[in-house]
């Protein structure tokens, strides 16, 4: 196993269509520079407009973005993710047919890219989707009430009183209440993810989405589903969770091959259209769910507790003046551990998860797509030069 | 069945208790107008002021963004439809006194509260008592709205809330006319006046290619006008709703545009696209960067570094239309 060691600078290269400019990736701002990379990059972001989250064609967006990525800038190491059977299906009603349609797409897009690029594919499905039972509502609580995001299944609590303690025991959609002490007896894990960590986090049942300051906003029809397991679909062996995917990967491009981690949003064991086998998909009682914490594990091979941000963590306290990594989201660092860092030879990852795409795959090169909230603001790349 | 007219907004749509009017949110019952859905919100986050946008009011704060449901107009081009022009009630899922909307800002460690998703005309009364309890508490209550109110409305909103963003759309009735669904420009222009004299004022136009592209020296006119110290947000539209096939305006020319007006305008920002390089605060004088910004997606922008002090430029004391002091983001939050 190779394990690289780079010394570079993290450079963004912004396209909005028809108008480009590079940035420190570190602090946002503009720089001026010029690298092949950028000129590679330049040239890719212009020839592919992505055309929208919800908008036929997003999938086939990832796809040829990463043959032309494949063709000049000739990777050893692909990270591909596709979003849009999640965001499809969250956002359409049940009946329309999106859903059906949009895997039967996704999935013939990744057979394109494997039939074209000779890579050795590990596919992974990130679970189900179910359809939406309800929020709950947790602005009655006294305490402060972390939920932030688009469907968030576990909360905050902060300071939270007996009442909101008393109270939240008592509503059925809520699965588990956690103390940060009993989930740091149970869990472990890094300093920095309980420093974090709220005073209590809750987690909600399958179906449901707690609804509080942060969180979204748009109408939702389905919504992930926390499985124990999830289907990945590869030639070769040794996975059995997702945690031991990295390390997979890494032996077979140790051995020479060329490798490609697709990672898609959306499908579980039950609609994977690919022969595959189940992983396991939890760490104790933990399931993970669609976002940044599986991408993680999948491309790291750590856990969500030896990531700094816990679930329910109170996000937008790190979003400073002088926070790093501004187009990074919560990061203000990029995660350690993950193949594109470990690996010494040449990697590139594609992705229509904005922003997760750069912080899961750790690649020389990242392009993904720039939609925050659904609205289409163009395309990024990440570069290390 | 009796009708009563609307008293907030200038389409004064006949109300009845089942007639709600263009917005939908408010009926008329026995002889008086009432809001159908008191207290009632789509949406809160929490943002940087900057966002909003507003880059010259508490610069660097955190504010609590407000949402309901409605809007008084139809803009064709809309980015938030889902909120602003379909069936209110299943959107409005929070049930928030006054009071608990402070409450929630303070204990997120909020510096201002902002009615930023939809119009905020629809929804005065419950906003009218939002301020008098931020007010109360120490917080101020802004609002983004499209200005489309009636004349003494304007004027109410002015002395409840402590900063207004108005966007003008266009100058021309014809814009109004064919892509808002309204007969002028000139209640929203009325309004921008009365507003400037009242309080903060700031004030944003989506530029739209090929409809209101070519306006920016027309409306450049009018604000100088009114305020040339105002800060002038113009937005790189990109249209969705009914116009989601249209493009995206060229950068570079409507960059062009904007050059020529900031000889009279200084305080024209062009955002809405990410990595924008003009949504900082340069002084007019001494021409150093003021407050340093980037825009990360969306309208606004998030705040690097500040070089003012007092209102004035920390290199030539230049003065600078700044209310309040920059604010650090976390100097209120309860858990730092």
């Amino acid at each position: 196993m190779e394990f690289g060691g780079r010394e570079t600078m993290k450079i963004g290269l912004i396209d909005v269509i028809d108008w480009q400019t590079t940035v420190d990736f570190r602090d946002g701002r503009p720089i001026e520079l010029t690298h092949p990379m950028i000129d590679l990059a330049g040239g890719l972001l212009a020839a592919h407009r992505y055309p929208g989250d919800l908008t036929p064609g997003a999938s086939g967006w990832v796809t040829d973005v990463a043959l032309d990525l494949a063709r000049q800038y000739r990777p050893d190491y692909m990270f591909l993710d596709y979003a849009n059977i999640n965001l499809a299906t969250t956002f359409s009603p049940p009946g329309s047919g999106a859903r059906e349609a949009i895997i039967g797409e996704v999935f013939g897009e990744i057979a394109r890219f494997v039939d074209a690029s000779g890579f050795v594919p590990v596919i992974i499905g990130l679970g189900e989707m179910l359809p939406f039972m309800g929020y709950i509502d947790v602005t009655g609580l006294e305490c402060q009430v972390v939920a932030g995001g688009m469907s968030p299944r576990y909360a905050g609590l902060n300071a939270p009183s007996r009442r909101d303690l008393d109270t939240v025991s008592r509503w059925p959609e809520v699965t588990r209440i956690v103390s940060r002490a009993d989930f740091r007896s149970q869990f472990g894990g890094s300093e920095a993810f309980y420093t974090r960590f709220p005073d209590y986090i809750m987690a909600a049942a399958d179906g449901y989405t707690f609804k509080g300051v942060g969180s979204g906003s748009r109408p939702q029809y389905y919504v992930p589903r926390s499985d124990a397991q999830i289907p990945l679909h590869t030639p070769l062996q040794g996975a059995c969770d997702i945690v031991s995917v990295s390390d997979m990967v890494l032996r077979a491009l140790s051995a020479g091959q060329k490798v490609v981690l697709i990672l898609v949003e959306g499908v579980g064991c039950e609609s994977f259209p690919l022969p595959h086998r189940p992983i396991d998909n939890t760490h104790y009682w933990y399931h993970y769910a669609v976002g940044e914490g599986q991408y993680l594990a999948l491309g790291t091979g750590r856990h969500f507790v030896e990531q700094p941000y816990p679930p329910g963590y109170c996000y937008y306290v790190d979003d400073h003046e002088h926070k790093p990594y501004p187009f990074s989201g919560i990061y203000s660092e990029m995660p350690a551990y993950t193949i594109g860092e470990r690996f010494a030879g040449k990697s590139a990852a594609v992705g229509s998860r904005g922003m997760i795409t750069h912080i899961a795959a750790g690649a020389e090169i990242t392009i993904e797509c720039f939609v925050r909230a659904l609205y289409n603001h163009g395309v990024m790349a990440i570069l290390d030069v | 069945m009796t009708r009563i007219e609307c008293p907030f907004c200038e389409r004064r749509c006949k109300l009845s208790e089942t007639d709600y009017g263009f917005c939908q949110m408010y009926a008329g019952i026995d002889g008086a107008v009432v809001e159908r859905f008191p207290n009632r919100y789509s949406s809160m986050n929490i943002s940087h002021i900057e966002a909003i946008p507003f880059y010259h009011f508490q610069p660097g704060s955190r504010t609590f963004v407000l949402g309901s449901a409605g809007c008084n107009f139809d803009c064709h081009y809309c980015s938030n439809a889902y909120v602003a022009r379909s069936e209110p009630e299943p959107l409005l899922f929070f049930d928030l006194s006054p009071s608990r909307v402070v409450e929630l800002a303070r204990q997120n460690g909020c510096h201002n509260i902002t009615f930023a998703v939809n119009e905020p005309t629809v929804a005065l009364p419950t906003l009218y008592q939002v301020a008098r309890a931020g007010r109360e508490a120490g917080i101020p209550v802004g609002v983004l709205t499209n200005g489309y109110m009636r004349p003494d409305v304007a004027v109410e909103m002015g002395e409840a809330f402590a900063f207004v963003n108005v966007s003008i759309k266009s100058a021309r009735d014809s814009f109004y006319r064919e892509r808002v669904g309204v007969p002028s420009a000139s209640v929203v222009l009325r309004n921008v006046e009365t507003l400037s004299r009242l309080t903060h004022l700031e004030i944003s136009t989506p530029i739209v290619q090929g409809i209101n592209d070519d306006e920016i020296p027309e409306i450049a006119t009018f604000i100088a006008a009114t305020d040339p110290y105002v800060a002038w947000h113009v937005f790189r539209l990109l249209p969705e709703y009914k116009m989601a096939e249209y493009e995206r305006p060229p950068i570079e020319a409507v960059n062009v545009a904007l050059e020529e007006a900031r000889a009279r305008l200084p305080f024209i920002y062009f955002s809405n696209f990410v990595g924008s390089h003009w949504v900082s605060t340069v002084c007019p004088a001494c021409h150093a960067t003021a407050i340093e910004r980037i825009n990360m997606g969306g309208c606004g922008a998030k705040s690097l570094e500040y070089h003012v002090t007092a209102g004035r430029c920390d290199a030539c004391q230049h003065p600078l239309p700044i209310s309040g002091e920059p604010v650090k983001w976390n100097s209120e939050d309860a858990r730092r």
